[in-house]
């Protein structure tokens, strides 16, 4: 995961937060309102990457909270070799993924070969001129498309493109090689590219018919 | 995508090979990828307008991405719940730890 300098939004997310490695050692030593600040500095990303990754709010809350409880339980081990965000949203990360493959989500089809045209996955016509993308994306339009990706893509997706792991870590953590992680990003991202191209009452239309009741996230909530 | 999409669609020119195209795009996730040079050098980037403009669509939903930041707040109920769930696990913890809920 990228921690130095550079563009990525990223970066800015694992600054050092003031306060923060004070609150560390004193919630060590077992100062509630010291867990309870770290909880207040950390939520929104925990739970936001919960989100984004289950696609429901019942179970990323739930997520949430089993990733507090560990870090309470983990708080420890906790050896200041990478920013504490890092830390804290890597082991978010690996109990997600460890819930996906309790439901028996199939995460990503090992040596699937690029041009695989599965009936969820991005179409490609050779024969025919793409419908292109007018000017920059819009950022509710694409949270809106990345809930409908299928499970596979919106992982790889997410944990490269928006959180800025690199291939190798989002293998190891998948157990697939970088090449498959690598040929489900450019999926994901021609998947997304189809669903921004789509006119947004369609696209709304096939949320709706899609997606189990509250698992969509609404332009009021992208909003916020 | 719907039939609606696809009739929107234009015929490629008879310059444009749509051979060449499948094969660019076959290497494309490596392409795109951080370590590789500058794509928009690459020759059929420069001659094929349609790959070309795949790219651009696929560089600006990557950026987009990058500025998607963690924005949602869970419920104010949930640090009661975590309060209450660790409090509940303390027996089982170490014993020497003093909770940091009490």
């Amino acid at each position: 995961m990228r921690e130095n300098t550079g563009p990525r939004g990223l970066i800015q997310r694992n600054k050092p937060i003031e306060g923060e490695l004070e609150a560390i050692e004193l919630a060590r030593a077992g100062d509630q309102d010291a867990f309870a600040i770290l909880y207040g500095l950390h939520r929104k990303r925990v739970y936001t990457l919960c989100l984004r990754m289950l696609g429901n709010v019942t179970e990323a809350e739930d997520m949430t909270q089993e990733a507090f409880l560990h870090l309470f339980r983990k708080l420890d081990s906790f050896r200041g070799e990478s920013a504490f965000s890092t830390w804290l949203h890597r082991m978010t990360v690996n109990l997600v993924l460890m819930q996906l493959r309790k439901k028996g989500l199939d995460l990503i089809s090992l040596d699937e070969p690029m041009d695989t045209q599965s009936e969820n996955g991005p179409r490609r016509d050779y024969g025919v001129f793409d419908m292109q993308l007018r000017g920059s994306v819009d950022r509710i339009a694409l949270e809106r498309a990345v809930t409908e990706l299928p499970p596979g893509y919106r992982i790889v997706f997410l944990l490269h493109d928006v959180e800025g792991y690199e291939h190798n870590e989002i293998a190891a953590m998948m157990g697939c090689s970088t090449g498959n992680s690598k040929s489900q990003l450019h999926k994901a991202r021609l998947k997304l590219r189809e669903l921004l191209q789509q006119p947004q009452s369609e696209f709304e239309n096939e949320q709706v018919e899609s997606t189990p009741a509250g698992q969509v996230l609404t332009s009021k909530e992208a909003e916020l | 995508m719907s039939d609606s999409l696809h009739t929107k669609k234009h015929a490629v020119p008879p310059s444009v090979d749509p051979a060449a195209c499948a094969e660019f795009q076959k290497h494309l996730p490596e392409l795109m990828d951080g370590d590789s040079p500058n794509i928009a050098t690459d020759p059929h980037v420069m001659g094929c307008a349609n790959c070309a403009a795949l790219v651009r669509d696929l560089e600006s939903i990557a950026q987009a991405a990058r500025e998607l930041l963690p924005v949602y707040d869970p419920s104010p109920d949930l640090w009661s719940q975590i309060q209450t769930a660790i409090k509940q696990e303390m027996p089982a913890t170490d014993e020497g730890k003093k909770s940091p809920i009490e």
